[in-house]
């Protein structure tokens, strides 16, 4: 149980699935300037981060390896991505349109993320087990909501500040991404 | 080497094929998506598109869901940023069937300041009325003038707040005014009123001299709370506000004070573009 | 239609992936933290991006509208997996560097926003000129960056083994934080601003 808690935490923190991994940076920068938004975003992050995980995971270890097939994952994996969310995006539009309107719409974009299919990755690639996977998905996709809103936040701001014309929108925002990537570098030694 | 090929095809196939049959039976097992949201996309595509909230929903395409679920939403309570657009208002009512009728009497925004207060510090903070503010009560002499930095004009959904640079000042033109109320909410010094579209004038000042605040006067131009307007008023059009201490003029009757205008010693009363005149002395609208 | 040319050079400076249209940052700030990475990316890129762009464009009168995305993640896929596996074979070393930021270049919103943009709409000619010209853009981007992260990180340049510059003074104690995340940032927050003032690109 322990080692969940770590890799949990090591993935929401220490390594960062935008600050330290460079993982969803496009809706990092796209959807940050609004908290409401930001939030939406992060938890629909989480959501299919979340299933995307449960499904890969004994999809390779049942179908793949078996076969010596694991070369297969890139296609397979983002085929099954593709089709996870758009179930999940049906059954949110159709049982809950109040959800739907709160987050629906960034479902698609949610696809072609490469935070989702970077965790699916990376669950392989450290050989993680089943429910350290899950861990994984959970601490990295709380973590990504975590980095949205407080960047979110930090926008809102920034945009009232008298910045240098060159700096305003993207610059300034990739050098306050520096800032907290250095913040967070302070959990570095945390789950030691 | 071909046995590896058909397998890999085999695999992407397998699992293609798992996709599709779960997407179709999801599709199948699901209620029926809500008739609503197809027309309120469809509406949404009639609809300004600003999500302002002066309707009272949290956005135009929770007003044209609303609307899609019944249709009367659209007279109740209007959109108003389309009843500036006639052609707008024309198109919706013919795709919803009926005649949308835009000539209710609504309201509009007033700021209750002639910005000639005189600026007392440098301030070199963020520029926005909010920051301004809580920064040594204001850099302005009266601790209850507009700033003038335009929190109000850059959320006015209808682009209907210029800022006046000379006097630092707000001013609102009733002209494109729609009555939201979103700088009403914005206005961190509570200047902004919103009064009915009929009402002949209205106070261009707010110094609520019950609350005094030490050495800071009011400017030049503003109430000094002489009570000449409510003496020269003949069927009671003013009335003194014992709170504020500052005239105060009914909505609901909306009376003109002719005479209580011509009697302001500091002429502080202000004609809005409803004020019954022969004569338009100034453009309509203007504060 | 545009010309040839103007496809080709549409992606080099007007439409510059990484600097204007702020696309594919993932991998550029993930592996520009030296020459080879850069030189390696970019050629992958390119193949992926030639490769499923002409394909693209040859079937694009045959793709039903529905199936239009999940048809171009298809394709982009083979071929990402295909360039993977090569640089395993062919390059090991390049590929444990470059890690899992290859087949990552499935979701890189260059290949799947061209192939959607472009490919889908043009004619095979302009699509390849199209994708070389953008695979041409991110590449010097991703040069430039490499090479400010590389020399200031490391305080000398390398390439594929091949010493080429040492800045005296700076070997010994290098500005490491380059090399971290957080100096990608700021090198790519400094360049935007960069070319924002010269004028290239408007701001916000």
């Amino acid at each position: 149980m322990s080692e969940l808690v770590a890799i949990f935490f090591g993935m929401a923190l220490v390594n960062n699935m935008v600050l330290s991994k460079f993982l969803g940076l496009c809706p990092f920068f796209g959807v940050s300037k609004n908290l409401s938004n930001a939030f939406s975003m992060g938890v629909a992050v989480l959501l299919v981060m979340f299933v995307a995980s449960a499904v890969t995971w004994p999809l390779f270890h049942v179908l793949l390896v078996p076969y010596g097939a694991e070369y297969m994952r890139t296609v397979i994996f983002i085929l099954v991505i593709a089709s996870l969310v758009q179930i999940i995006e049906m059954t949110i539009k159709r049982t809950n349109l109040t959800l739907y309107n709160a987050l629906g719409i960034y479902l698609p974009l949610i696809t072609t993320n490469c935070a989702v299919l970077g965790i699916t990755f990376i669950n392989i690639d450290s050989a993680y087990s089943f429910p350290q996977s899950i861990a994984a998905a959970l601490g990295a996709g709380l973590g990504f909501t975590l980095v949205l809103v407080i960047m979110s936040g930090i926008r809102e701001r920034l945009d009232l500040a008298d910045t240098p014309k060159a700096f305003r929108g993207a610059p300034i925002a990739f050098i306050t991404a520096m800032f907290l990537g250095l913040a967070f570098l302070a959990f570095g030694g945390m789950v030691g | 080497m071909s046995v590896q090929t058909i397998l890999a095809v085999a695999l992407l196939t397998l699992v293609g094929l798992i996709a599709g049959i779960a997407i179709f039976v999801v599709n199948r097992l699901l209620p029926k998506e809500d008739e609503s949201l197809q027309k309120a996309a469809e509406i949404k595509e009639y609809l300004p598109g600003a999500d302002c909230g002066a309707c009272g929903q949290p956005g135009c395409f929770a007003y044209a869901q609303a609307a899609a679920k019944d249709k009367e939403i659209v007279v109740k309570t209007p959109c108003r940023l389309l009843a500036q657009d006639e052609e707008g208002t024309k198109r919706l009512g013919e795709y919803l069937g009926f005649d949308i009728d835009t000539t209710q009497i609504g309201q509009k925004a007033v700021v209750h300041c002639t910005g000639d207060s005189p600026v007392i510090g440098a301030y070199g903070g963020i520029t926005t009325c909010g920051a301004a503010v809580q920064v040594g009560g204001g850099f302005k002499e009266c601790p209850y003038a507009c700033l003038g930095f335009g929190d109000c004009a850059a959320v006015c959904p209808a682009d209907a707040i210029t800022i006046d640079a000379a006097r630092q000042v707000a001013v609102v033109d009733w002209e494109k005014c729609i009555g939201c109320g979103m700088c009403v909410k914005t206005c961190p010094r509570s200047l902004i009123e919103l009064i009915p579209a009929d009402m002949p004038q209205y106070l261009g000042c707010n110094y609520l001299a019950a609350k005094d605040v030490a050495e800071r006067k009011k400017c030049s131009v503003g109430c000094i709370h002489c009570r000449l307007c409510v003496k020269a008023s003949e069927d009671g059009e003013v009335t003194w506000n014992d709170e504020k201490d500052l005239p105060f003029f009914d909505p609901e009757k909306k009376m003109v004070a002719a005479a209580a205008i011509e009697k302001c010693p500091r002429s502080i009363i202000l004609k809005t573009s409803a004020y019954p005149q022969e004569e338009e002395v100034s453009s309509g609208g203007d504060q | 239609m545009q010309s040839f040319k103007d496809s080709f050079t549409n992606g080099i400076m007007r439409a510059n992936p990484t600097f204007i249209l702020l696309l594919g940052l993932c991998p550029t700030l993930a592996v520009s933290t030296s020459l080879d990475n850069a030189v390696g990316m970019t050629a992958a890129v390119l193949f992926v991006l030639l490769v499923a762009n002409i394909i693209v464009s040859s079937i694009r009168r045959f793709i039903p509208d529905r199936v239009r995305i999940p048809t171009f993640i298809v394709i982009i896929a083979t071929l990402v997996t295909l360039v993977d596996l090569m640089l395993q074979g062919f390059v090991p070393e390049l590929s444990k560097s470059l890690g899992m930021y290859i087949p990552l270049i499935v979701v890189n919103c260059i290949i799947l926003g061209r192939a959607e943009a472009f490919a889908s709409k043009n004619r095979v000619v302009h699509s390849i000129a199209d994708s070389l010209g953008m695979a041409i853009g991110f590449g010097w981007a991703i040069f430039i960056v490499s090479l400010i992260r590389q020399l200031l990180g490391s305080g000398s340049l390398e390439f594929f083994g091949v010493h080429l510059f040492t800045v005296p003074g700076l070997e010994e104690n290098p500005a490491a934080i380059f090399l971290l995340p957080m100096g990608a940032f700021f090198v790519i927050g400094v360049l935007l601003a960069l070319f924002r003032w010269m004028g290239v690109s408007e701001s916000e």
